[in-house]
């Protein structure tokens, strides 16, 4: 192998150069590094050069690893990951960025925003649910993941209660919308043609099950319509379901309120009513669905912190501390108000309280519709 | 006539606004920035815009909102920049719109006109960006209504005239082609089915219930099959040492003219259509100009052209993707779905108001994109070769570096392990089809579109009820599902020209 | 194109191209076995079997179609050779070996150790390089990626399984 000599050859030489870069380099090293240097050379040892070289960085490790594993301070000591279990740019995405960034400011220590999507959030609830429970692997929850997706689908490999939820950030309430030029102005309206016919109409979903889906079927159950008798479109996501109504494809859906503000504001589509128990300060000509007498049109979708099953206390407190002081905090108010995501408190049994009751009818409805598995 | 002339000088004058807001060092120094970091994320292969812009997000909260969002845009049209780097070098399309790139591109890198192919496609980047934010300038407006009357019937005709591209991509043998298309749609079947819920062959693990994600089998297929077919051969002799210029010739300006103009309004147009905007337009302008070339056959043998088309059309789909962004709050690609995040994070709605309450912020967005886009030609132009001197390290060196690149490609794309997995898989897969000659790109193009074909193919009979002459009823769909014939029926006799030229080659050839 | 083999020693193309199809040919028939128990059609509607079977059918047919064309076809070029013995097979399964390694690695002892490990046996093992040259590139190449990710891309790298740093 002629080769291998000749390229022997060629890298000694390069090798030498770059000692020597390295060497004068090394003066200006930061007085930690040199005082590992000065361990090795108390040692007594003459260190080759390469193995310096696996033992710097590796140094350098361990010592990141061990300054902030410490165990004496309280916690977070170090970085913690709050995992996304959606693709970056959706709405929990958002949310848990502005509280990530918030809380990092309050706490000193990092929170990075990891995404893990995929299979409708889990994903990313598996990875938290594997991870260690001390605290650095949290999840940014959603009420589709954690409440919905558990009711209808059997197969899941977790249930709706594995996570500990520790607390609800922020409300989203959803708009009930049909196209800019349609007839309909009230949701009584639309409810009665629909009673009438039901086959005539097509309603839009983002995704199967989800809020979007479940709440239309709320709808039409109170108002005596067989969910199953309209027809369901399931397209791929918000956007797309949005632009659907718009365009006329399919008659009416029920998305969220963050999302349609746009095109509302464009005239191109009509925001019928609103899923809160109070109007939305973004879009106050819309009533609510309790004032037009649909007081079944109440889903709301929520964002909330959990951790792995059986957090430590500490975990949990400071969290729920946390969460609970920056609701006093104008900017994070006015931040996430912004993102169209309005701050909205809960505790930890309060939130499981209230999750319970969410699952029951999730449940219920998920028979219902059609849509349990 | 004085209508138009009026709203010339408004359009002018509004824009002249933007300019005197992108001026100012701050949004200068960050439109640089964003653009900089556009290219670097868009060398690196697997790093798309989308995970960039993402990063990216925290830091710019803390700047004005023109500002930040300067700087994000810039790194979503610098990617695209970028990306046509590592495909041309490396044969490593960093996402799905640089394949058709790679195609052409890094046949001329193994010639040696690495150079000229990275110049090109800057030049055509360059220019074809600049098409498209004048389009986006003028027609904003008017044109956010087109992409409200593509529903689901209009799609599938839209990605079945995509599909039909897998005959012009087979390369060889047209049943190895289709075989490979075919591949490519089962494999997008894996994973929850979007519209019953249903898993399909993922056999309980969530991991394959989420999906093959088409990056990392882009980076198996390409990168690690790549380097696995390299080391058969004496791996240092991958490339040839003599670089033949570094900027395009006279000859490829002249070989492109039309290329870049055509390129720029295809781009332009599919950008407008929300889906797989920046790809969908490369591959069917790499399409088109191979159908009107007088020289077909030279299209994936190291054509200039087709770099040029692949690299306008995908800059220009950019530009187009920001009409409905801007106009209506809809994003057309994922990484247009998280600047309209960053949007909403600085407190910016989308929609017409957004035009009339905060001029200011489009009118300097828009002036920021004609800035940024002169600075990635200024910045890319010289880089070009030092991107092309990168190939004369010994390939031995480069490419166990590539290797660990493509994992942490795979990795960032869901920030999940199981990913490299699949990517490495697929690198083993994409190895021995190249060594039986199963041409690969068809693989990644049914992937990429087969989940929108099939979503919409089924989202449409819903609407109709079954019934299959809704794609025929309405004007958009049928108007594109004759195109897909037509280009079907090029493609084939295209196929059949090539293959009489090839065997008149052979015969000619057979005596030495 | 790649494969220009030339003498007869090696594994001919032709044997290569019938398995080749009929790897095709199982697999497309064990995914039209696999659609079974999903829903071609929902009243009129297809199901999410439909594009699955439709695709494993045309896969099945065009596999037959290339398995008898890959018989028929005279072997007057089956001198060319499918894999290249001797050192280019050597540094194939070297490098897929690493790469097996490499990806097992990176869940052991994170993705810094593993790429330095893996950049190191690439280097050592199909660039034959010497000991100290393959040491320092794997070291300088693994801080300058694990620099520019970690710290300049903020990318957070998955926690090892053995030695969990940070």
């Amino acid at each position: 192998m002629e080769k291998t000599s000749e390229s022997g050859g060629v890298d000694r030489i390069h090798f030498r150069r770059l000692t020597i870069v390295w060497r004068s380099r090394r003066h200006q090293e930061p007085p930690s590094q040199r005082k590992e240097e000065g361990v090795m050379k108390k040692r007594g040892m003459r260190i080759g050069l390469t193995r310096r070289f696996l033992l710097l960085p590796l140094c350098a490790l361990t010592l990141c690893g061990g300054i902030q594993g410490g165990w004496a301070q309280e916690y977070p000591t170090k970085t913690i990951e709050l995992i996304v279990p959606f693709p970056p740019g959706g709405s929990t995405d958002l949310t848990a960025r502005v509280v990530a960034t918030h809380l990092s400011k309050k706490w000193g220590r990092t929170i990075s925003v990891v995404n893990k999507p995929g299979s409708g959030g889990a994903v990313g609830t598996m990875a938290v649910l594997r991870a260690k429970n001390d605290g650095y692997t949290m999840l940014m929850t959603v009420i589709s993941a954690q409440i919905l997706n558990p009711a209808i689908e059997s197969k899941l490999p977790y249930k709706w209660d594995d996570p500990t939820h520790i607390a609800r950030t922020n409300i989203s309430p959803l708009v009930f919308i049909v196209k800019a030029d349609s007839p309909w102005t009230d949701l009584k309206h639309v409810m009665e043609d629909v009673k009438k016919a039901p086959e005539k109409y097509k309603y839009g979903t983002a995704g199967l099950g989800g809020p979007s889906t479940f709440s239309i079927g709320q709808l039409l159950d109170a108002a005596g319509v067989d969910p199953l008798k309209v027809t369901r479109v399931v397209l791929q996501g918000g956007a797309p379901t949005i632009t659907a109504v718009a365009g006329g494809h399919v008659d009416f859906a029920s998305q969220n309120l963050c999302e349609v503000i746009s095109m509302i504001e464009a005239k191109k589509i009509r925001g019928v009513a609103v899923t809160s128990p109070e109007r939305a300060k973004q879009l106050p000509q819309i009533p609510t669905g309790r004032e037009l007498g649909y007081p079944d049109y109440d889903l709301i979708g929520w964002n909330g912190i959990a951790g792995p099953s059986n957090l430590p206390a500490q975990v949990i407190t400071k969290w729920d501390q946390g969460i609970r002081d920056l609701m006093h905090d104008p900017k994070f108010i006015e931040d996430m108000e912004r993102i169209g995501a309005p701050p909205s408190y809960l505790g930890p049994t309060d939130l499981k309280n209230t999750l319970e009751k969410e699952y029951k009818r999730a449940v219920l409805f998920g028979e219902k519709m059609g849509l349990r598995k | 006539m004085r209508g138009s002339g009026c709203v010339g000088m408004e359009v002018l004058d509004k824009l002249l606004l933007g300019f005197s807001v992108a001026f100012t060092p701050e949004n200068l120094f960050y439109c640089f920035l964003g653009v900089f970091m556009g290219t670097l994320i868009g060398v690196l292969p697997g790093f798309g815009p989308t995970a960039g812009i993402a990063i990216l997000i925290p830091a710019s909260v803390a700047l004005p909102p023109t500002t930040a969002l300067i700087m994000l845009a810039g790194i979503y049209y610098g990617s695209m920049y970028g990306g046509s780097t590592t495909a041309i070098l490396i044969n490593t399309p960093g996402e799905a719109a640089s394949i058709p790139t790679a195609l052409d591109g890094y046949k001329m890198a193994r010639q040696g006109r690495a150079g000229p192919a990275l110049g090109m496609s800057a030049i055509s980047s360059f220019i074809a960006g600049t098409v498209s934010i004048v389009g986006l300038m003028l027609l904003a407006p008017p044109l956010a209504s087109v992409a409200l009357a593509f529903g689901p019937p209009e799609y599938f005709s839209l990605m079945f005239v995509g599909l039909t591209m897998v005959v012009s991509l087979s390369g060889k043998s047209l049943i190895k082609g289709i075989l490979a298309g075919s591949f490519g749609m089962m494999i997008s079947t894996v994973g929850m089915d979007p519209i019953s819920g249903e898993e399909r062959f993922c056999y309980g693990s969530i991991q394959l219930g989420a999906g093959i994600d088409f990056i990392c089998v882009v980076v198996g297929l390409f990168a690690i099959s790549e380097i696995l077919c390299n080391a058969e051969e004496s791996l240092a002799s991958v490339f040839e040492t003599k670089l033949k210029g570094l900027l395009p010739s006279l000859q490829d300006w002249i070989d492109c003219k039309w290329t870049l103009v055509r390129s720029s309004i295809l781009g332009f147009l599919i950008g407008l259509l929300p889906g797989a905007s920046a790809s969908v337009s490369a591959f069917i302008a790499y399409d088109v100009e191979k159908k009107v070339s007088s020289h077909p056959e030279k299209f994936g043998e190291g054509a200039i052209e087709g770099v040029a088309a692949a690299e306008g059309a995908n800059n220009a789909a950019c530009g187009g993707g920001m009409v409905p962004l801007l106009t209506l709050g809809i994003p057309p690609s994922a990484p247009l779905a998280i600047l309209l995040g960053a949007l909403m994070i600085h407190g910016l709605r989308p929609g017409p108001l957004l035009f009339e309450q905060n001029p200011n912020f489009v009118w300097g967005l828009i002036a920021s994109m004609y800035i940024g886009n002169a600075m990635l030609l200024l910045l890319n132009l010289p880089l070009v070769g030092f991107w092309a001197s990168l190939i004369r390290i010994p390939y031995h060196i480069l490419a166990p570096i590539v290797l660990a690149l493509c994992f942490i490609g795979a990795y960032s794309v869901r920030n999940n392990m199981f990913d490299v997995w699949i990517a490495l898989f697929f690198g083993f897969i994409g190895f021995f089809m190249r060594k039986l000659e199963f041409p690969a790109a068809p693989v990644v193009l049914a992937l990429v579109l087969g989940p929108m074909a099939e979503n919409a193919l089924r989202q449409s009979l819903t609407i109709s009820r079954g019934d299959f002459s809704i794609f025929l009823t309405r004007p958009i769909s049928a108007a594109l599902l004759c195109l897909a014939i037509v280009s079907l029926l090029l493609s084939i006799v295209a196929r059949w020209k090539k293959h009489q030229k090839a065997e008149a080659l052979i015969e000619s050839t057979s005596e030495d | 194109m790649l494969v220009q083999g030339g003498t007869s020693k090696g594994f001919p193309m032709k044997n290569a191209n019938i398995i080749g199809a009929s790897v095709v040919f199982v697999f497309s028939l064990l995914s039209v076995i696999a659609v079974k128990g999903m829903s071609i059609f929902e009243s009129g509607i297809p199901g999410p079997g439909f594009v699955p079977l439709a695709f494993g059918l045309l896969m099945l047919i065009l596999s037959i179609a290339l398995l008898v064309q890959s018989v028929m076809t005279p072997s007057a070029n089956a001198r060319v050779s499918f894999v290249k013995r001797g050192s280019g097979l050597r540094d194939i399964c070297m490098i897929s070996a690493s790469l097996i390694v490499y990806a097992g690695c990176i869940h052991l002892f994170g993705y810094s150790m593993a790429t330095l490990l893996f950049l190191f046996a690439l280097l050592k093992l199909v660039g034959n390089y010497g000991y100290r040259f393959s040491l320092m590139v794997s070291f300088i190449a693994t801080i300058v990626l694990y620099g520019i990710f970690q710290y300049g891309l903020g990318m957070i790298f998955p926690e090892p399984y053995l030695f969990p740093f940070s």
